[in-house]
């Protein structure tokens, strides 16, 4: 990276209280490109975008953003351009057209005459440089900022959501109509600046959120986790998107739960427990995972069996199932190529080196996965061959809109389904009607054998439900929680306080027991709300995107267990967007536009869509192909 | 059944965790009704006390003097101020410095004890006009009683006139505070239940919490029977600290029994969260639910007759408010406060107040059902 550093840190700290959100901080962010800033929860990402937004002030140490090197357009570089006083704004107005894709519209050279005025008034001077409260002071326009939950008013619509923010911002007349064509033009939201924000689908309310940002036509892009709870095909779009604005010479932090979008940036600060864990390019991280990365192809077919295997092993940073395959991550590099599993006596499987990833190198930056094993595993519901959920022709109208269409499918005991989609497809609407939340228009669905609109009760009490939003009392302490869940799903006394005492144990909750529960940290608070599904020995479980948000450590813990349950015979229902969490599913369904556009085993699917080109195609790439070829079969 | 009960049991536990859970929600219910009740006892009154008063008096002879006495004598007025000239009557009632100034002529005494007709100038700050009023015919009152011993008013009252003599019963000196406080009962509970139970619903939805217990083994109509009970709990605790108040703070009498205080109070507490719960169930935001509480609660307290009385109100806001729980209670808690109220009128209203809870619990179940 030899990009000129935009923003510096220079021994940041900041302390809430007693609570240290970031310790002796130092790095810098490249201007004209995206960083990642990447780490676990908690670990003093949010903290460190507002910082830079200037909403806080650091209790130590200094932030300095060199508006000199923002305001130089580096596509202007080659133009001859480069030559001009740094902070020129002239220089930014006349920023040529991107150079990469010509025909794509940038906002670059939209800077408001207000801001030009406001660059003069300030007399910056070539190199200097301010802390972010004086920018947003005397610039408010150079930098754009979104927080994480976006800052939308979710009963406006499209239009009057950027109208309000344009205004906000000092953006109007003749200007503002050019810079919201663009906009609208860029995020692909023309066709629905009547639609009410709320109404939105995730990925399309991400965009508006960052169209309203762009709308000062910043030069400081602040993303705070752009990618939570948006769909692989949308996030796809979103990252477009801001590597065209960062090709135009815009500055973008981008937070993330995410390894795979952090690889994708040039740059990355991984933070974890407010420090700098590492700060460079994605690549020099992975790596140090080079050697440690293994494929194990399992002696007798039981990938799930192999994966608990390793998952308890000394030596063991990582596990996780990739297709018909484990992927294990080292802490060592073994001495000799371990192909008979010599490093792991208790794995049984073939194994293969392969190349590393940036989460690997992640996860053994963290320490690694917690291997003691699942207590979980134990107790077995009463065996049944009939199918522990059961949709029967599902189908919910509102109106003349369909939104879902005759669902069908059924999970036997033991099994993990999912049901994959994008947003907005009826992935939720069937969710909800199988959980018995929402009342078909027709069909049937039945859990554990007993129908759950004609015995709504009796079914309601074999299943155990996660939100996707956390959805528990957050005023009271953590074991009220518990305690309120338990009984009311009939258990008390002794019983009670048995499961309460093995769920907060297993979960590691039982040192926040006693606090209120908003105190937790948000991988406690999925923590919690598992615990509390999980009480009742539920013979089905219900997880509505249950690692939304929650770092790869805090995922794989939730996958062990849940895993670990299903050989009780619990069978598991789930909604995710990350594709890599399809994978621990025994079969699933891909809704699209209401309906199922196809189902089978992760690997049936990737089959299906294999190709020349693609042999081994990532459950990423299997979504999209899949989606794209029902776009094509079924146009609009 | 037994589960059943114990769901409710639960989810109402729940509810009252969730209520006191935090300080400020906790003193959200005690201090604005203690504040609400103490401060309209003193400052909603419509009675007329520490009236300013100045008199000029040109006469000062016996007759005067016996006046201006009565007058130091009643609690309705301050020390009164005594002016030099006709001059000073001006500025005293331009400044606000006397609400009305008594002016006796130089013969006043005199044609007093002829026997005469003897007139007293009473001047009045008519811009403040409903004290002015009152402050005339309390005036009238001392001078009449005054005018009773002169000479010719013995005379007069041995003769045949008859003297008209008014006694108002259950609150024999029409003191304000004694109709005013135990309608504020009403009121205040009244907005507190509704308000309480009608955003609880609407959060629980914000918050996501709503789905997590429809998902549980909870009917809909447990679940609405568990939200209504912490409202009826705050009505008893209300009951209590509007009691110390009231009766023992501003020794209003109790003449009813207080255990039918008591359970005037938890069934009227139910009704309004009824209210409330019916509210929030066609609402999905706190905002809303909080828009819609108090739509309803404004009207329903003014045409309850708490402030007004309701035989001024046209026949369609009378029968109105037959529907309101307010009137019906307002009915219970001053037959209880001011006279024994029999059991058999105090049931023709508690009926009625338990069927409007009826009826609202049902439709709120209804719109939760309807809602999934």
């Amino acid at each position: 990276m030899n990009k000129p550093a935009a923003v510096e840190l220079a021994q940041v700290g900041m302390a809430f209280g007693s609570c240290l959100a970031l310790r002796e901080v130092s790095a810098s962010i490249p201007s004209g490109c995206v960083t990642g800033l990447v780490g676990p929860d908690a670990a003093g990402k949010t903290t460190l975008v507002r910082l830079l937004a200037g909403l806080l002030r650091p209790t130590q140490g200094q932030i300095l953003v060199h508006s000199a090197q923002l305001a130089a357009p580096v596509g202007a570089e080659g133009q001859g351009q480069g030559a001009q006083p740094p902070l020129s704004c002239t220089a930014v107005q006349a920023q040529p057209a991107l150079q990469t894709a010509p025909k794509e519209p940038t906002l670059g050279n939209a800077v408001p005459q207000e801001a030009a005025k406001a660059c003069a008034a300030l007399d910056v001077e070539a190199g200097h440089s301010l802390c972010p409260e004086n920018i947003v002071a005397t610039l408010p326009n150079f930098i754009g900022y979104m927080p994480q939950r976006f800052g939308l008013y979710e009963d406006l619509s499209v239009m009057d959501n950027l109208v309000l923010h344009a205004r906000l911002r000092n953006v109007q007349g003749q200007q503002r109509a050019e810079i919201f064509e663009q906009l609208l033009q860029f995020t692909a939201l023309a066709p629905f600046t009547t639609r009410l924000a709320g109404r939105l689908s995730g990925g399309m309310k991400q965009k508006l959120g960052i169209a309203c940002a762009l709308l000062g036509s910043p030069r400081l892009l602040l993303l705070d986790e752009p990618g939570v709870g948006v769909d692989p095909l949308s996030r796809r779009d979103l990252w477009r998107m801001v590597l065209r604005l960062a090709d135009s010479g815009m500055t973008v932090l981008w937070s993330t739960a995410y390894l795979d979008e952090a690889e994708r940036c040039p740059h990355v600060i991984m933070l974890d427990e407010g420090r700098v864990l590492y700060e460079g390019a994605p690549a020099e991280l992975t790596r140090r995972a080079a050697g440690k990365v293994f494929a194990i192809t399992p002696a007798s077919g039981h990938k799930k069996a192999t994966l608990a295997a390793c998952m308890h092993s000394e030596g063991v940073a990582d596990a996780l199932i990739q297709g018909s395959r484990v992927r294990v991550v080292l802490h060592q590099s073994p001495a000799a190529l371990p192909e008979k599993g010599l490093c792991l006596p208790s794995v049984q499987g073939v194994f293969m080196p392969v190349p590393p990833r940036l989460e690997d190198a992640y996860m053994l930056g963290l320490g690694g996965i917690d291997r003691s094993p699942s207590p979980l595993v134990e107790g077995s519901l009463p065996a049944s061959d009939k199918p522990r959920i059961e949709a029967r022709g599902l189908t919910k109208r509102y109106g003349n809109f369909v939104a879902a269409n005759d669902i069908s499918f059924s999970v036997p005991a033991g099994r993990i389904f999912g049901l994959l989609g994008p947003n907005g497809a009826g992935k939720s609407t069937t969710f909800r009607m199988l959980c018995g939340l929402s009342k078909p228009s027709s069909g049937e669905c039945f859990v554990d054998g007993v129908n759950l609109l004609t015995a709504g009760n009796m079914a309601r009490a074999r299943l155990g439900y996660m939100a996707q939003k956390f959805s528990l009392y957050t005023d009271i302490p953590v074991q009220e929680n518990l305690r309120i869940f338990g009984q009311l799903y009939g258990l008390s006394g002794h019983k009670l306080r048995q499961r309460m005492e093995l769920l907060a144990e297993t979960l590691a909750l039982t040192s926040y027991l006693r606090q209120p529960t908003r105190l937790l940290p948000l991988g406690q608070k999925q923590r919690l709300a598992l615990a509390c599904a999980l009480l009742h020995n539920p013979a089905v479980l219900f997880l509505d995107e249950p690692t939304s948000g929650v770092d790869a450590r805090t995922r794989r813990d939730f996958w062990k267990h849940i895993t670990a349950m299903t050989r009780t015979g619990v069978s598991v229902l789930v909604t995710t967007h990350f594709m890599e969490e399809a994978e621990y599913c025994d079969s699933m369904a891909l809704v699209y536009r209401g309906n199922i556009i196809t189902t089978g085993t992760p690997d049936a699917l990737k089959a299906a869509v294999a190709s020349a080109e693609n042999p081994d195609p990532s459950m990423e790439e299997t979504f999209i192909a899949c989606i794209q070829r029902y776009d094509e079969e079924h146009p609009q | 059944m037994n589960a059943a009960l114990a769901r409710i049991g639960t989810i109402a536990i729940k509810e009252l965790w969730v209520l006191l859970a935090n300080k400020q929600s906790r003193l959200m219910l005690i201090i604005p009704p203690v504040m609400q009740i103490i401060i309209f006892a003193w400052a909603a009154t419509m009675e007329v006390r520490n009236v300013d008063i100045a008199v000029l008096n040109e006469d000062n002879g016996y007759w005067s003097r016996q006046v201006v006495a009565a007058v130091q004598g009643s609690p309705t007025f301050l020390p009164v101020q005594h002016l030099r000239s006709e001059a000073d009557i001006r500025p005293v009632l331009d400044g606000r410095k006397a609400l009305l100034v008594l002016r006796f002529a130089h013969d006043f005494s005199a044609t007093v004890e002829r026997g005469q007709p003897a007139a007293v100038q009473v001047l009045l700050d008519g811009r403040r006009s409903n004290a002015a009023q009152i402050t005339a015919q309390y005036m009238n009152d001392i001078i009449s009683r005054v005018a009773a011993t002169t000479p010719a008013g013995q005379q007069g009252a041995a003769g045949s006139k008859a003297a008209v003599s008014v006694r108002f019963w259950f609150n024999p000196n029409l003191e304000f505070r004694w109709f005013f406080l135990p309608n504020l009962v009403g009121m205040i509970s009244f907005v507190l239940s509704l308000v309480i139970t009608g955003l609880s619903v609407a959060r629980e939805r914000e918050m996501g919490t709503f789905d997590q217990l429809l998902v549980s083994p909870a009917r809909p109509t447990e679940i609405a029977i568990a939200k209504l009970l912490p409202g009826g709990l705050v009505g008893i605790v209300h009951a209590t600290l509007f009691l110390l108040l009231i009766h023992f703070g501003f020794a209003v009498p109790l003449v009813g029994s207080v255990w039918l205080f008591y359970a005037a109070m938890l069934l009227f507490s139910l009704a309004a969260s009824a209210m409330g719960l019916m509210i929030s169930s066609l609402c999905s935001t706190q905002q809303q639910a909080f828009l819609g509480a108090f739509a309803l609660a404004v009207p329903c307290i003014l045409i309850s007759g708490t402030i007004t009385p309701m035989s001024n109100m046209p026949l369609l806001l009378q029968w109105l408010s037959a529907l309101t729980p307010v009137s019906h209670f307002l009915q219970l808690v001053q037959g209880i406060f001011l006279k024994d109220i029999s059991m058999e009128a105090a049931l023709h209203s508690a009926w009625r107040i338990a069927l409007i809870a009826c009826v609202c619990s049902i439709i709120a179940v209804r719109m939760f059902k309807r809602r999934m």
